[in-house]
């Protein structure tokens, strides 16, 4: 039997994976059983951990694990962990790695091909870098696709009979994406996307820490210390609240212990839904603006809307979906599961892509979310005003597009074109992001604007970029390919960095429930107090005893016991 | 720069039989066409097949049979699937879309909540940009600064939030803008008048009197003005007409390289090269030196030879036969009077340049014997 295609969902706070079977699309479960894989990277020694282990060890350990780095894909920003240092793309390549052999233990086949998405909003850069994290994975992938695109397809596969238009609005941890579709004769066309890269649910997260350290200040004169456990156990505690808020109106905050500059403090501050609501108006307006410009682009109006797709954890939140019901004057549909939706059209889009007979009459077409385009100068009154943004490809074009442009020489005898492109939407190239440039030579010496050349751009559906240049006089062609393994790293950085992380073990498969229960016992045991402290305490040092004894059997009953006292104890625990 | 599109090379009869329609008919049953030779083309599995069929969707949208069509034919009410559905750009929302939304916002106005409805009813959002660019030079020249400012910040502001396009601005306002944000960027650094005839000279192309204030600064302002502002500063420096060789260090650098360094050699020996020198002929010593020894033209002939070359630069430019017609005699005539020496590389240049404009001219363009 040959290799699986399985559809990737590398988020900015969990990850999944799924694949289509017998026509259905349907998440794996990791090696816990759960769907949802916390992108969080713990670094012991030469182990590493990813997942629920890792995420639990962000409250004991933060020197040593990495959350969130999806925000910094694309960027030179470096983690170090346990001394190690890591770029955002190794991370994900590591979430990614992991992915892979849950995907593999659980089909066992192995994984032939994935397909992952993106926001739709990631420039060039932030796509490559998913690129290099996929390469250094061992994942062959081919095909990156857009989130909102995605749930669309998850949500088009059941209602291609139906002709309708809707807004795909997919507010995950770390970013904010609108997207406009329209199923009609059976065909999902996407017709527009904008959003917001760096606007999710983390954001509100930092909002209810603002909240806890503003009434610390006022309430106690005090201030967080400088101590990253503590940093890490607020925020842990502020996250669990703003979920607990999207069911209940009132919940607290409670830390306690907090390390604060007038010694220990134990934080209790009960917070309102509506308090937070208040405090996050400035990102609930942030959402607004990409709305706006999804509409325009796609020449509707916000009434025509026939349906409404909450997509990301973070449209759990009440304020967001009455943001929406406002906007659009309809109630959203919650019929797709929010963290799910995304991984599912993935595998869909994968099982396309392999060509399997089930999915086969499943046809999308997308749209390229940024223009792309090259510098040019214009002579006003005398002077030169360079970095003007000509597009070719503008967004919203549909792919994969070909489109030409001419364009003439700027002074007399010039032989020399140097062709700069951009991506983007701002009217000037320095506020675009540059992804390349190329020389056309050999332009006959000619008074200005008297030679020609022609500048086509190929974009197709994986997303490379061919431009090629053409001398209308001489028919001279030069041709250039923003390359996919080309941008920061060259491949030989790609080649050290893979051999880097080969030296780094996972954690073998059948001990990864032993060492999450572990971890989460130890960041539980730091939020409680008295009697409920000792009850953990106890549980945890018989099941070490276990471990100890290395008998199968007794590890797993301790195990089991560990983990309902877990879920007894933690009312904070998350879902 | 100048750039345009090219045609695309379907004909709509073609593009009809690629949809599968037989005759002219209305945007929704195109629409409908469309999708439907997708579902046989589709991108992922046939690519090129695909291209055909969108290529021959969008000729047909803009097809001149549906120009006369309204979105009010397809109000929301009328047909499940009305009005202007797909657009691949935002100049076509410019061109059919927006005069014609406009009457209809109000019927959505309770629906719609006041942040999308300040879109709607706005007037056309190309324009805005070009009156607020003309409005932000004209606060310039009254002097009013932090007004410009403001509006040139609203500007921005509106502009990246709406998304409107460098094709919608076009490449003479974004040129504009770049000249005005420059204009700003000077505050502080040139004084309120200067700025003020800088404005001025942005709108009507005299920067005159702006130059002589710019020298009147002194040195400490020039380099400010040319590190804040160097395309404004470009403008000044160079006078309009003249040919700038913007393509950096090429072929023509090192020639002229070279012809320096071997001046350079001659002068220091001289005596060396002498010896080795073949003796130049002698009718080209006898039109440099002439009976009566080296000439050069000053004051007014020369001035009246620099217009006219000017002249016939700007004209080879825009390939303008009479213009350089009309001024190549009394060039020729400076360039005599001045000697040949006064610049033999500019006259036999600017004689090749002007005769591949206009070939018909040879005869006119006599050589100095």
């Amino acid at each position: 039997m040959s290799g699986a295609h399985v559809g990737i969902d590398l988020g900015t706070t969990y990850s999944l994976v799924a694949i289509v079977q017998d026509g259905e699309p349907k998440v794996i479960p990791n090696a816990l059983g759960e769907l949802l894989t916390p992108s969080a990277v713990n670094v012991d020694g030469d182990r590493v951990l990813v997942g629920r282990a890792a995420r639990a060890r962000a409250l004991t350990h933060p020197e040593a694990t990495a959350v969130s780095f999806k925000r910094d894909m694309g960027t030179d920003r470096k983690y170090r962990l346990s001394g190690r240092t890591f770029t955002p793309e190794e991370l994900s390549a590591l979430v990614l790695a992991q992915l892979k052999s849950d995907a593999e233990a659980a089909l066992g086949v192995e994984v032939e091909e994935a397909v992952v998405t993106v926001p739709a909003y990631f420039g060039e850069l932030q796509r490559r870098a998913t690129r290099h994290a996929c390469d250094l994975a061992g994942l062959h992938v081919e095909r990156i696709i857009n989130e909102p695109t995605a749930a669309a397809l998850a949500y088009g596969l059941h209602h291609r009979e139906r002709e309708l238009r809707a807004i795909v609005l997919d507010l995950g941890g770390g970013t904010f994406d609108v997207t406009a579709l329209e199923i009609m004769e059976g065909v999902i066309e996407i017709q527009a996307s904008a959003g917001d890269t760096r606007l999710g649910g983390e954001d509100f997260v930092d909002v209810m820490v603002e909240h806890c350290l503003d009434w610390l200040a006022k309430e106690r004169g005090a201030e967080l210390a400088n101590d990253a456990v503590g940093k890490a156990r607020l925020r842990e505690a502020c996250e669990l609240a703003k979920r607990r808020l999207s069911e209940g109106a009132e919940t607290l905050v409670a830390v306690p212990g907090l390390p604060t500059s007038k010694g220990q403090v134990d934080f209790e501050l009960p917070v309102s839904r509506v308090r937070l609501e208040e405090r996050s108006q400035a990102l609930l307006d942030r959402m607004v603006p990409p709305i706006e410009r999804a509409l325009r682009d796609a020449g509707r109006r916000a009434s025509d809307s026939h349906e409404v797709l909450l997509v990301g954890g973070a449209t759990r939140m009440p304020c967001v979906a009455s943001l929406a019901a406002k906007l659009f004057g309809r109630l959203p549909l919650r019929s797709l599961s929010p963290d799910e939706a995304v991984a599912l059209g993935a595998a869909v889009q994968a099982a396309l892509k392999a060509g399997d007979s089930a999915v086969a009459d499943v046809v999308a077409t997308d749209v390229a979310p940024f223009s792309l385009g090259i510098a040019t100068g214009q002579e006003l009154q005398g002077s030169l005003v360079e970095g003007i943004f000509s597009p070719i490809i503008e967004r919203g074009t549909v792919l994969p597009a070909s489109r030409v442009e001419r364009f003439c020489t700027m002074s007399s005898g010039q032989t020399l074109l140097k062709i700069e492109v951009f991506q983007g939407e701002h009217a000037r190239c320095e506020r675009n992001q540059r992804i390349g440039e190329f020389m056309v030579r050999d332009i006959p010496p000619r008074p200005a604007g008297t030679e020609s050349v022609d500048v086509r751009f190929s974009y197709d559906m994986n997303g490379v970029l061919d431009v090629d240049a053409t001398i209308v006089s001489t028919k001279k062609g030069t041709t250039f390919t923003i390359e996919r393994s080309a941008g920061r790293l060259s491949r030989r950085e790609l080649e050290a960095a893979r051999a880097r992380l080969a030296r780094l073990k996972f954690h073998p498969r059948e001990t990864l429930p032993n060492i999450t229960a572990v971890s989460r016992a130890d960041a539980l045991y730091a939020e409680l107090v008295g009697q409920e402290r000792a009850q953990l305490g106890r549980a945890l040092s018989v099941f070490r005893a276990a471990l100890e004894s290395q008998d199968r059997k007794l590890i797993d009953e301790q195990r089991e016991a560990l983990l309902a006292i877990l879920v007894a104890l933690g009312k904070r625990e998350p879902r | 720069m100048y750039a345009q599109r090219l045609g695309t090379t379907v004909d709509s009869e073609e593009a009809l039989a690629e949809l599968g329609l037989e005759a002219p008919t209305s945007k929704e049953a195109i629409r409908r066409a469309y999708l439907r030779s997708v579902r046989r083309h589709s991108p992922e599995r046939d690519p090129g097949g695909f291209k055909r069929v969108r290529d021959a969707y969008d000729l047909l949208r803009d097809a001149p049979w549906l120009w006369g069509e309204t979105l009010e034919a397809g109000s929301p009410s009328a047909t499940p699937l009305p009005g202007p559905l797909a657009r691949s750009s935002p100049i076509a929302d410019r061109t059919e879309a927006m005069p014609e939304m406009a009457p209809q916002a109000g019927a959505a106005e309770e629906e719609l909540p006041g942040a999308l409805l300040a879109v709607r009813n706005d007037e056309p959002t190309s324009l805005v940009p070009w009156r607020d660019i003309e409005e932000i030079l004209r606060l310039l020249e009254d002097g009013k600064l932090a007004e410009a400012r403001r509006l040139n910040q609203s500007l921005d502001r509106h502009i990246t939030e709406l998304g409107i396009g460098p094709r919608e601005i076009g490449a003479h306002g974004i040129a504009r803008w770049t000249l005005v944000e420059e204009l700003l960027a000077l505050e502080g650094v040139a004084s309120e008048q200067l700025i003020q005839e800088l404005a001025a000279g942005v709108r009507s192309g005299d920067f005159e009197e702006a130059d002589r204030l710019r020298q009147k600064g002194g040195w400490r302002l020039r380099r400010a003005f040319a590190a804040k502002a160097p395309r404004l500063n470009q403008a000044l420096v160079a006078p309009a007409g003249v040919p700038r060789f913007r393509q950096g260090f090429t072929r023509w650098s090192w020639i002229w390289v070279g012809w320096v360094a071997l001046h350079v050699c001659r002068a220091c020996f001289g005596s060396f090269f002498a010896t080795e020198q073949p003796p130049r002929p002698a009718q080209v010593t006898a039109t440099a030196n002439g009976a009566n020894g080296p000439r050069t033209a000053k004051g007014p002939a020369q001035e009246s030879l620099v217009a006219a070359a000017r002249a016939i630069d700007e004209a080879v430019q825009y390939s303008d036969c009479n213009t350089v017609r009309e001024h190549w005699p009394s060039y020729e005539r400076g360039v005599r009077e001045a000697g040949f020496a006064w610049s033999r590389d500019n006259y036999a240049g600017r004689r090749k340049r002007a005769l591949d404009v206009c070939a018909e001219l040879t005869d006119e363009l006599v050589e100095v014997p």
